[in-house]
């Protein structure tokens, strides 16, 4: 092969969408003198997916890449997550389904980007500041050096000419082509959510924010729901709708393979699904399809996404988990971190190849841990996707971990400093704490699709806000040296929401809250039990009635009898029995029943719950350390179609 | 002192440093002093087991505000040495 062209640089990119344009850009704010390389192998810019952003993808655009005024300028502002459930045969109307979702625009900024315009003017901008980014080149081949010799790049350009590129570090952002992925086999689809997706975007949709009255307008404090990411969700799906800038609409249908019978996978099926679902179809309106395109499946893993000679991935190229909680974006700004931080170790600040060694296998255990504790989020997601009951409090779960812990970490640059053995034994802990949540979770549709609870406030109306629960921390996000604080925030919810998803399973509304339910379902109680259920529930009683009785005895001297039952668990009062026959008199009766009643009332929130990290490390010292990844999730759903989506 | 004894008590006082995110830490240290408190008390602990392998009870390690780090390093040294040789 005969090359006409050589060229040397520090750094090329393969691939000219968002994730490897915004490195480029990273890269050379953080280090300008870095020669710098970005190939794309087409010249026109389509429609990407991958529009809605969240908060630690969000933070990255603006605090890492200098974009805050851009985004506000070219793009919509997101309104957070929403999601509207429905019957079993998605036959409701918009304003008759109940909701859940903010009543305020979030105090941390998102954006829902519109991708044609953001990729092209991401590259216009490094072009504008000096980066070479060349169109129309497509990789075909490429030689990794040894012993710290620069790598080739074999390239064909769209006149058919051959040019080859050396380079010291290569990273690839090639998209769904994965290109260093297939050379050296990086990809894997075991133990992955199995998953479709078909999508497109509309232009002249209706406007969602009419379709209601006005109190349906004031539900959410007359924010704009367009401005919000919004779910349709079902038995195993759910619809996307991401408002755009330029009057367009990006409507989505993600589709559990494993839970809906025939998922929407070609044009037609995906009109007639989303037309089949009477909420979504009214938001849909008179608009037409612009463009269209299908995902057959949509995760798979990475064993390794940066190495020590000198090569990573980033983007689709790397790893790909769901489209649910638009974590695409926290992955490229992860991942995007990691790799500016290995290239100034090695190119700047030159530190030895062991420890660029250590600092890849830091960053590639932190990016698997991430895609593992994120996928049985997923699973608890897909599992609950139906219910207003069992998602909205489980999507609270998510919302506030997700802040306490991803979000917050980001901010603080947690990510990029050293570990310490401590934190990474109480993280561990946390992940298994996570496991069982889903596992509760998975357990508990079971039940609630039995007691009726799973589709019981679907289209009620019903709405389920986020506020209370982030408000105790949302102000302080970003604020350094609050780490333990912030854990044994992340214990107490996790406390409460299981609690609450273990109400539901054992077919209750309004046990989690109650104080003295708190006092005996303790976290080491907990793991003990876990899964509580039925079987407990005899327990659970017996409990109740002695810790009641012993608080009334201590405070009146009389022990009363008390038996609690079912029926009270399911109600507001637990009423003593035969206290004439403990010759109390009626004043004495009376003030008893009274404090019963006050004791059964009482409630606390999760986080005036008392601290549980020292619980938390006795309980899990005996038990041992965690052994390997956790395991796939148990139940398949295969047999488990009690109700199918919608036609 | 035990030499290894001496060198779980450097470790002890290094790790509450690094932990503390301050230097201000001597075998005279009171908790309380350093600024040891319900939250970062657990990081703590976690770092003990660490130094001092085999206690199987934490229980057993008792403290107040006023323990001071010779006065804990004394008890997790007994505690961890007594399961070992037992």
């Amino acid at each position: 092969m005969i090359l006409p062209k050589q060229d040397k640089y520090d750094v090329t990119i393969i691939g000219g969408g968002w994730a490897g344009q915004a490195l480029a850009r990273q890269l050379h704010r953080r280090m300008p003198k870095l020669q710098i390389l970005v190939l794309d192998g087409s010249r026109s810019f389509g429609w990407k997916v991958g529009e809605a952003t969240v908060d630690l993808c969000a933070h990255y655009l603006i605090q890492r890449l200098g974009l805050s005024t851009y985004l506000y300028r070219n793009h919509l502002p997101k309104n957070g997550l929403r999601f509207f459930f429905n019957d079993e045969k998605a036959s409701r109307p918009l304003p008759e389904v109940s909701e859940v979702g903010s009543t305020f625009l979030p105090p941390t900024p998102t954006f829902q980007l519109n991708r044609q315009r953001f990729d092209s003017d991401l590259r216009q901008m490094n072009v504008d500041a000096g980066i070479e980014c060349l169109l129309g080149i497509v990789c075909q081949n490429v030689k990794l050096g040894e012993n710290g010799e620069p790598h080739a790049i074999y390239c064909r350009d769209d006149e058919s000419q051959d040019r080859w590129f050396q380079t010291r570090w290569l990273v690839d952002a090639s998209g769904r082509r994965r290109f260093l992925g297939r050379k050296l086999g990086l990809h894997s689809e075991d133990n992955v959510r199995r998953h479709c997706a078909v999508w497109g975007r509309f232009k002249g949709t209706a406007d969602m924010d009419a379709l209601g009255d006005d109190a349906w307008r004031k539900r959410v404090s007359y924010t704009a729901r367009f401005l919000s990411t919004v779910h349709f969700a079902g038995w195993g799906y759910w619809i996307w709708f991401i408002p755009l800038s330029d009057n367009l609409m990006s409507v989505g249908v993600v589709s559990s393979k494993e839970m809906v019978e025939q998922p929407p996978i070609k044009k037609e099926e995906f009109l007639a699904f989303v037309r089949n679902h009477c909420a979504a179809k009214q938001v849909l309106g008179n608009g037409e399809l612009v463009d269209f395109m299908a995902y057959p499946q949509l995760a798979y893993r990475c064993h390794t996404l940066y190495s020590a000679d000198r090569w990573a991935a980033t983007g689709f190229a790397g790893m790909f988990q769901d489209p649910y909680w638009s974590l695409g974006g926290d992955t490229i700004s992860l991942g995007n971190d990691y790799i500016t931080d290995l290239v100034e170790k090695d190119l700047i600040e030159r530190v030895p190849r062991q420890l660029i060694k250590t600092v890849a296998a830091q960053y590639n255990s932190s990016m698997q841990r991430f895609y593992d504790r994120t996928k049985v989020w997923m699973d608890g997601a897909y599992a609950s996707m139906g219910s207003f009951n069992l998602f909205s409090i489980r999507y609270v779960y998510e919302l506030c971990i997700y802040y306490l812990d991803y979000v917050w970490s980001f901010m603080c640059k947690e990510h990029l400093a050293e570990k310490s053995a401590e934190r990474t034994r109480l993280a561990d802990h946390f992940f298994e704490l996570e496991i069982m949540l889903r596992d509760q979770i998975e357990e508990a549709v079971v039940a609630a699709l039995k007691n009726g609870l799973y589709y019981a406030d679907n289209a009620s109306g019903s709405f389920a806000g986020v506020a209370n629960f982030v408000s105790p921390f949302i102000f302080q996000i970003g604020q350094a040296g609050l780490w333990s604080w912030r854990f044994e925030m992340m214990l107490k919810i996790w406390l409460f929401i299981y609690l609450k998803i273990t109400e539901t399973k054992l077919g209750f509304r309004s046990l989690a809250e109650r104080e003295v339910v708190q006092d005996i379902l303790t976290l080491p109680r907990i793991l003990e039990l876990h899964p509580i259920g039925p079987k407990d529930q005899d327990w659970l009683m017996s409990e109740l009635s002695k810790t009641i009785a012993s608080r009334l005895e201590a405070e009146f001297g009389v022990r009363p009898s008390l038996a609690v039952s079912a029926d009270h668990l399911a109600g507001d009062r637990i009423v003593l029995r035969n206290l004439s026959s403990k010759a109390t008199s009626p004043e004495l009766s009376a003030k008893m029943q009274a404090r019963c009643d006050e004791l059964w009332s009482r409630k606390r929130s999760y986080d005036q719950l008392p601290n549980q990290m020292q619980q938390l490390f006795r309980a899990f010292r005996n038990r041992g350390p965690m052994i390997g990844p956790p395991a796939p999730s148990k139940t398949g759903y295969q047999g488990e179609k009690l109700a199918a989506g919608p036609g | 002192m035990s030499e290894d004894g001496a060198q779980q008590l450097e470790q002890l006082l290094e790790s509450t440093r690094r932990i503390l995110g301050h230097d201000d830490v001597t075998p005279e240290s009171s908790l309380e002093a350093i600024g040891i408190d319900s939250l970062n008390i657990v990081e703590l602990m976690i770092a003990y087991d660490l130094i001092y392998p085999g206690i199987t009870n934490p229980d057993e390690v008792r403290f107040s505000g006023h323990t001071t780090m010779l006065e804990m390093h004394t008890q997790l040294y007994r505690l961890s040495n007594k399961e070992n040789s037992a």
